[in-house]
């Protein structure tokens, strides 16, 4: 195999250097927010995000942070808090760096990333990206001792049924005045409708831009976008995310129409499944070094901004936040697989077993199978954690994933 | 005797629901405690509750992280490796993340046997998750009259609510003898009593109860060494070698909050109630699972328990990778402590002995008695 082809190095799109500043005004933001005495929640993954931003409340994602902290190699030191207070080392890492800091020297830390975490006036979460979300704020809770409010979801095959969007929009109709009231804000149904064009505007560019990593080759490969992914996450009704999401997409659409790829001589190309290894995107540029490309992820393409129809927007609202990865069964992640695989032309797949996120883990193996035996598209496994790096084994991921790639250089022969 | 005959059941969990599957009778597996049993048992079905089982985990890997855990491992296990295929159906609520994958896979690996979602929320307060659950708990009740294609009569769910509610009553009256002075009943034998009521009737596990009451009340007790009164708590506890090692260890336990215990049978469907509605706000506002929002119900039963039993320390039975319990463990842990409560993590894949369980309970055992807590 040629490990010696000439690649490019830093980022493939300038734009994506701008994912770092956009993180940064996000999270002083917060602190700017919260010194101003406006109110600051705590939210997590899959909340109804458009709420708050319309509503004037600063949505802090603690699980942002534990992935900053994982990507700045220092989670280990705050899991190991976490763990000496009592957390077991098998719960979530997101979860562990989080408590770690709050139960450890506290959110005030100056050594902490953009100087700490705002303190929470509410807290809101959801089941829909999985059970030990609640259990997580339920620990917060009992440390800060602030309102608390849970959106509940059962997991879907679509369509989305309507008794399951009644559901979702019956808490949502309870969760309005319950900030309303516990945080002295009000529901303005203009603003929140503007903040949902701001939403599908943002999710129409991030998709389009995905569409764009069909071509070949592809113009930009996941540790860019994994880096790029976040105001997808925390800022959707915010107009700073269609800035930099159009910066994103103009360049990688003249990228494909010159033809100009990530790499100048791709060869393989993948797909990944799960969160990635904050402490080690690396793993994902390293493949490079072998001209393979990942250009496909469940976790940047079904799990945050969906599109909605705006004709009917509180259908729509209710449908992106319920139709996600996370909340889907497995019969249903498998048919999207197959559904949206093929365009992507690839050659090998790699499923992450996290040991973090059982929800996003258990079921891989049916749809290992079922991309082997509908597509013909291989895959490899490798067991590991999104951010706690101690259940990262350097030296046996990498002999997997290098024989993983000889043999889909074998195949191309 | 009935402690013997106890024995004898839990020698082998599955052999009276496989006789009752060659008399022709229709088995329910049940995979938690969010199942209304009794619309099983008005339809004229027998619910049997799956526990897993200790046995090597090995078909089921191959859908299954190991990090899932030994009990959805072991249930998916059993499936897969024909134990429970006398089953006509299984029940599954949307309880933990790894159960209610269950479904998932028990759909597409086991498509012969039918599997019942019971889709309740995982939150239980506010009105829409209480319409939300009620609807769920009445579509099951729908699925189940397609399935024996005969509409679930209102007589014999009374009939049913009044034997599962008989069954609550023995079963709390058998855990008021736990920590009965001089003690009436050992922690072995309810610990036998609790598990072999998940494989028999409900009529014979009554019957049965009502001989072990009987002969408690009536039988001198035995002159027993001074144990130290402990309380149990976790979500499932099937290893019966744990309560003996933990008398060899000077203790017992006089109380427990356990999911296939005390949560399991605590609260009563109200008779005097329309029946389906009043099984339907059973299951609603019981003593809630460490997978249900909120939490305090679950701390407040916690703490009566201990309080009522005079238990001296809390052990916590947890199974590995069950994150619902491990988050609430140090909260638990921490409140505890300041009531001056010790406490004690054991962590469990459905089996506890070893012997590093062994001298961690000895350690905890030996502090509680010489009150060095602090």
């Amino acid at each position: 195999m040629t490990t010696t082809a000439p690649k490019k190095k830093g980022r493939a799109l300038d734009s994506s250097y701008e994912a770092a500043v956009v993180l940064k005004e996000y999270w002083e933001g917060a602190s700017r927010h919260r010194a101003e005495g406006r109110p600051v929640a705590w939210v997590s993954g899959n909340v109804p995000i458009e709420l708050f931003w319309a509503l004037g409340i600063y949505p802090v994602y603690p699980e942002n942070y534990s992935a900053v902290v994982a990507s700045i190699q220092r989670a280990q030191e705050f899991c190991e808090t976490a763990e000496e207070k009592g957390y077991s080392i098998d719960l979530c890492s997101y979860s562990r760096v989080n408590l770690g800091i709050v139960l450890g020297k506290g959110v005030d830390d100056p050594t902490l990333p953009y100087g700490g975490l705002p303190r929470p006036d509410m807290l809101v979460t959801t089941r829909i990206p999985c059970l030990p979300q609640v259990k997580w704020w339920e620990v917060v809770r009992e440390h800060f001792d602030v309102p608390m409010f849970v959106v509940d979801a059962t997991m879907v095959e679509l369509p989305i049924r309507e008794s399951q969007r009644q559901h979702y929009l019956g808490q949502i109709r309870e969760l309005i005045p319950f900030m309303e009231q516990k945080l002295a804000v009000r529901f303005h149904e203009d603003t929140f409708m503007e903040t949902l064009k701001l939403s599908d505007q943002a999710a129409e560019l991030w998709l389009d831009l995905l569409d764009l990593r069909t071509a070949v080759p592809s113009p930009v490969g996941s540790r860019e976008m994994c880096g790029n992914v976040f105001p997808l996450v925390a800022m959707l009704g915010n107009p700073r995310t269609i800035e930099f999401f159009t910066h994103l997409r103009d360049e990688a659409k003249q990228c494909v129409q010159e033809g100009k790829g990530a790499l100048e001589n791709e060869r393989i190309r993948l797909g990944w499944d799960n969160i990635p290894m904050w402490y080690n995107l690396k793993f994902f540029s390293d493949v490079e070094d072998r001209n393979a490309i990942f250009t496909y992820e469940t976790y940047l393409r079904y799990v945050w901004g969906g599109r909605m129809d705006l004709n009917d927007p509180w259908t729509a609202f209710a449908d992106k936040h319920l139709d996600v990865w996370l909340n889907y069964s497995i019969n249903q992640r498998v048919n999207t697989l197959l559904r949206d695989l093929v365009k992507f032309k690839l050659d090998g797949f790699v499923f992450h077993q996290n040991r973090s996120c059982k929800r996003f883990s258990m079921g891989q193996r049916d749809l290992a199978q079922a991309i082997q035996e509908k597509i013909g598209v291989p895959s490899l496994f490798i067991e590991s954690d999104m951010a706690d790096p101690r259940a990262y084994a350097e030296a046996p991921t990498r002999m997997r994933m290098e024989t993983f790639l000889e043999m889909l250089e074998g195949r191309k022969r | 005797m009935v402690q013997t005959e106890f024995a004898r059941i839990l020698a082998d969990p599955l052999e009276s629901s496989r006789q009752w599957s060659r008399e022709g009778r229709k088995v329910i597996g049940c995979l938690d405690s969010y199942i209304p049993e009794e619309f099983i048992h008005a339809a004229g079905m027998i619910p049997l509750r799956i526990l897993g089982s200790t046995a090597n985990v090995t078909l089921a890997d191959s859908y299954l992280p190991v990090f899932a855990g030994k009990l959805a491992r072991s249930i998916l296990e059993q499936g897969l490796c024909g134990d429970l295929a006398h089953l006509a159906g299984v029940a599954i609520s949307n309880s933990s993340d790894a159960v209610r994958m269950l479904y998932d896979l028990w759909g597409r690996h086991i498509p012969q046997q039918r599997a019942f979602l019971i889709d309740v929320p995982a939150i239980l307060e506010g009105e829409t998750n209480h319409r939300v659950f009620r609807q769920a708990m009445l579509e099951f009740k729908g699925e189940l009259e397609k399935f024996t294609g005969k509409p679930l009569e209102s007589a014999a769910l009374r009939h049913s609510i009044a034997v599962f509610n008989e069954n609550r009553r023995l079963l709390k009256d058998t855990a008021s003898l736990l920590g009965a002075s001089p003690p009436r009943l050992s922690a072995d034998t309810y610990l036998d009593a609790l598990l072999s009521g998940f494989v028999l009737t409900k009529e014979k596990h009554n019957e049965l109860l009502g001989q072990l009451l009987e002969s408690s009340r009536r039988d001198t007790p035995e002159k027993t060494e001074e144990l130290t009164p402990l309380h149990v708590s976790g979500p499932i506890l099937v290893d019966r070698s744990f309560l003996p090692l933990l008398r060899q260890c000077g203790a017992t336990m006089v109380s427990e909050e356990l999911g296939t215990g005390s949560r399991y049978f605590w609260d009563e469907v109200d008779e005097a109630g329309e029946p389906v509605e009043a099984v339907i706000e059973r299951y609603w506002s019981k003593i809630p699972e460490s997978y249900k929002t909120p939490m305090e119900p679950r701390w407040r039963h916690l703490l009566n328990h201990i309080e009522r039993s005079n238990a001296r320390g809390v052990i916590f039975v947890i199974e590995k990778y069950s994150d619902e319990d491990q988050y609430d463990y140090p909260v638990w842990r921490d409140r505890l402590r300041s009531r001056g409560i010790p406490s004690l993590l054991l962590d469990s894949e459905l089996v506890l002995e070893s012997e590093q369980v062994r001298t961690r309970v000895q350690t905890f055992v030996d502090i509680v008695k010489g009150g060095a807590f602090s």
